[in-house]
């Protein structure tokens, strides 16, 4: 089984010895070979550590922008709570806008390719 | 005689009996003089006094005053016991003897208080404090044997007096003159008239002799200014000692007493301000400092010419600011209730019991002081409003407040650590509020923001004690953490307290306390370093685990540990950040999450990679795609194949569904059909022309089989052909 998920992953066989490489990249072992190392489990536990770490990720950021909002809430609701504090608020300097923007990458993966490979792997 | 005679009771009493004999004779006059011209004099009492002709100090050259010692030892000239006419006073029967000692016993003391106030502070006692005939004790004994200038030279005497000596020749003088009597007018003209003609002139001698050396005695100076202050504060308010119990009597005695000076009204209103002020510095009595404010107000419908008796001029030494008779007392007055006032309001909470109803009356006596100051000729210019001028207290009642709050927490050293310094803080959150609720709002007639701008002031004096007293926080430690707690505190209760119109001063607190924020900057660093070297400890320890235990799963999740760890610490990392009880910027925010950012990334990493041969590849699931959406039909048919190859119920299930799909009788196909139909379907699969097709209808098993051998190497993919081979192989 694993050795047709090594086809599968698109795993060419060896080049023969007496063939010289031609490509740079004919010098990098075979991918087959590579993931031979690699039980399909382990492959599978990875996938879904990544697609769950990228809602784990989605749910942090949300959790940093309610707390940072409560602390706004605090700083400004202790100052004044009329229009100027409202203001004050909203200012550019107080909103904290995009974050945790590196760990986008996680849930682009997560959420466009990783399902369908996911999907793939388990029939 | 006159030195049994003095006691504090008897002495107040002789000298409210002073010029009573005048103040009879010139009763009808005066009394018309009041009613027509000077009705708001009172209670009956004389306005002026008006001398017996013979020393009437108007139209002559030289001045008399009525206090000074001239116009005494003149009054014991002329009168005499023959021709005296006894008076009551107060229910008291004033004979001449009792007059003759009363005019002795004022002679004395002012003789005593003049040669008092010229010596050195502390050389001397109080005027009061011994009596007449006690005067040349005391302080008086110190100086006997000072150097020559001290001695004394007395017309008609051969020998120089110390000032001991002197005094105690004048109280001997004195009692002779006062033990001078005779049974009869007849008897007085026969044996007593000449000695004690001659005793009078031998006291008026000995005190030219003060009188040369303190010209100012004879004068309106201050001498008589104090008599009258000190007969007021013990007429007004010493009850035990003053023998008259009515208040109004007492009033009545001092405008006697005033007018026996010759001092206007506006000085007399004047001393009983200040005197009323100095009594309640001593009592604390509300009703004081109201009759001190009920004075100051007559002072602001007195004109200024209410104050200057230029008739009051003598030829004797004047100081040039009191040229202008007694004006120089209204300003000395109200620069004593000005600095008095400045100095309980500059420290409202040492000084003040009640402040919420003491501050407010003070602050009004203060601002009618200050206003009268200002408009009064001769003061000094000021250059600050009243507003400015209370301002000004409340500011630095509040820093004295915070001086005790911070010397509370000092060390013996006069120093004050982080932790005197939070106690302080924690203290000030309480002390702001009271300030805000009972002291601050005292101070909002004169300044309407009094609350704000003591508020304000607070919080730029913790600022600055906080600063001195820590530099900065390096690390995260409990002591930054109840700092901010503290401070925390404090801005809350300024939200909470400050009234809407000081808005203003409340942004400015607030915004002052946030600067402070900067102290605890290298303590959120310092934190967020300490998590960034735990996160690297445990992504490096979680992927190591990985690595060993082959990436095994959890138990009913599809996932391994390091993901939970992970994910787990940094969803803690977020509450702690902003729990973390320190002031927290945007920045600080984002850094963290950076932090938190970068080691997920890292963790992705760890996840997309293998390492092969100790090389690092990763993996490229964008690359892999396209392969699984090649292969996916064919592994789709291949795992159904395999199931009913390899599994029981496969093959059963396959058996069925053959069944199902058998032909009737007698229309079963062949085998060689059915393996045509077969390669029929696998010819459409792998997309091969209809002539190719037909040319293979014919083929037998072992041909399809070669014949897909061919097809192997040529343009069926090699893995469809490659598992289509085995699963027939694995048929077989």
């Amino acid at each position: 089984m694993e050795k047709k998920m090594v086809n599968f992953m698109g795993g060419k066989s060896t080049p023969g010895p007496q063939a010289p490489p031609a490509d740079p990249v004919q010098w990098l072992p075979a991918k087959d070979e590579r993931l031979m190392e690699h039980s399909l489990c382990e492959l599978c536990v990875r996938l879904k550590n990544l697609k769950w770490g990228a809602l784990q990720v989605q749910s942090l950021e949300e959790d940093v922008h309610k707390l940072w909002e409560t602390e706004l809430d605090r700083r400004f609701g202790c100052e004044d709570s009329g229009a100027a504090a409202a203001e004050a608020r909203h200012l550019e300097e107080n909103i904290l806008g995009e974050i945790l923007v590196t760990s986008q990458m996680v849930r682009w993966f997560a959420h466009c390719a990783l399902p369908f490979i996911l999907q793939g792997v388990h029939g | 005689m006159v030195n049994s005679e003095i006691t504090s009771k008897g002495k107040r009493t002789a000298l409210s009996l002073l010029d009573i004999v005048t103040q009879q004779q010139e009763q009808q006059e005066r009394h018309k003089e009041n009613t027509a011209t000077h009705n708001s004099t009172a209670h009956g009492a004389p306005r002026f006094q008006r001398l017996p002709e013979k020393l009437s100090h108007r139209g002559k050259n030289e001045t008399v005053a009525p206090f000074a010692l001239r116009y005494r030892v003149q009054l014991l000239k002329i009168h005499r016991a023959a021709t005296w006419k006894t008076f009551l006073f107060h229910g008291r029967l004033v004979t001449f003897d009792i007059w003759r000692a009363c005019q002795l016993r004022l002679i004395l003391l002012l003789a005593h208080m003049a040669i008092q106030m010229s010596l050195p502070a502390g050389a001397g006692g109080g005027v009061g404090g011994g009596g007449v005939g006690g005067c040349g004790s005391g302080g008086l004994e110190d100086e006997a044997g000072a150097g020559s200038e001290d001695r004394w030279k007395v017309k008609g005497e051969v020998r120089d007096y110390s000032t001991l000596q002197l005094m105690q020749t004048m109280v001997r003088i004195a009692e002779e003159a006062a033990n001078t009597s005779a049974p009869s007018p007849e008897l007085w003209n026969t044996y007593c008239e000449d000695n004690y003609s001659v005793v009078l002139v031998r006291l008026e001698h000995h005190l030219a002799a003060v009188r040369q050396r303190f010209p100012w005695v004879d004068s309106y100076g201050p001498l008589s200014v104090h008599m009258l202050e000190y007969l007021m504060a013990t007429g007004c308010f010493d009850e035990s000692a003053c023998p008259i119990t009515n208040r109004d009597d007492v009033v009545g005695l001092l405008r006697t007493v005033r007018e026996a000076t010759d001092m206007s009204e506006g000085v007399e209103v004047a001393a009983l301000a200040v005197t009323c002020l100095r009594m309640y510095l001593h009592s604390r009595d509300l009703d004081t400092l109201l009759l001190a404010q009920q004075h100051l107000e007559r002072m602001q419908t007195l004109p200024d010419s209410a104050f200057n008796t230029s008739k009051s001029r003598s030829g004797g030494f004047i100081p040039p600011r009191r040229e202008q008779g007694l004006a120089w007392y209204k300003v000395a007055s109200l620069e004593e209730v000005l600095s008095s006032l400045r100095v309980l309001l500059s420290d409202a909470h040492s000084y003040f019991i009640n402040p919420i109803d003491e501050i407010p009356v003070a602050v009004q006596v203060f601002v009618m002081a200050h206003a009268l100051l200002k408009s009064a000729n001769g003061a000094p210019a000021s250059a600050l409003s009243s507003e400015e001028e209370v301002c000004t207290c409340l500011k630095a009642s509040v820093r004295a407040r915070f001086s005790a709050i911070v010397d509370a927490q000092a060390r013996p050293d006069g120093t004050v650590n982080v932790e005197g310094c939070i106690d302080a803080v924690t203290n000030l959150a309480e002390e702001v509020e009271v300030e805000a609720l009972h002291f601050a709002p005292g101070y909002m007639s004169m300044v309407p923001r009094a609350a704000g701008i003591a508020v304000l002031e607070y919080i730029i004096c913790c600022k600055q004690s906080v600063e001195d007293s820590v530099q900065s926080f390096r690390t995260l430690s409990g002591d930054a953490v109840r700092l901010w707690r503290a401070l925390s505190a404090l801005q809350n209760i300024i939200g909470r307290l400050v009234p809407e119109d000081c808005k203003e001063e409340a942004v400015e607190a607030l915004t002052t306390l946030a600067g402070l924020s900067k102290l605890f900057d290298r303590c959120v660093q310092s934190w967020m370093d300490d998590q960034a070297s735990r996160y690297a400890e445990v992504l490096a320890n979680c992927i190591e685990l990985e690595k060993t235990q082959k990436w095994a799963t959890l138990q009913d999740s599809g996932v391994s540990s390091s993901v939970v760890d992970l994910f787990h610490m940094f969803h803690e990392t977020v509450p702690q950040l902003f729990g973390l009880g320190l002031p927290l910027s945007r920045d600080d925010v984002l850094n963290c999450i950076s932090q938190v950012d970068l080691f997920v990334m890292k963790y992705c990493n760890e996840i997309m990679t293998q390492h092969y041969k100790d090389k690092p590849f990763r993996m490229d699931p964008a690359g892999l795609i396209p392969q699984f959406q090649l292969k996916k039909d064919a592994l789709d048919k291949m795992t159904g194949q395999m199931q009913e190859l390899f599994t029981q119920e496969g093959r059963q299930a396959a058996r069925e569904r053959k069944e199902l799909t058998r032909a009737p009788k007698g229309q079963e196909d062949s085998m060689k059909l059915k393996m045509q139909r077969s390669l029929n379907v696998f010819s459409a699969s792998s997309n091969k022309s209809p002539q190719a097709e037909e040319s293979k209808s014919a083929a037998s098993p072992i041909a399809i089989l070669d014949k897909a051998g061919q097809m192997t190497g040529k343009a069926v993919p090699s893995c469809v052909c490659h598992d289509f081979v085995q699963m027939c192989g694995m048929a077989h």
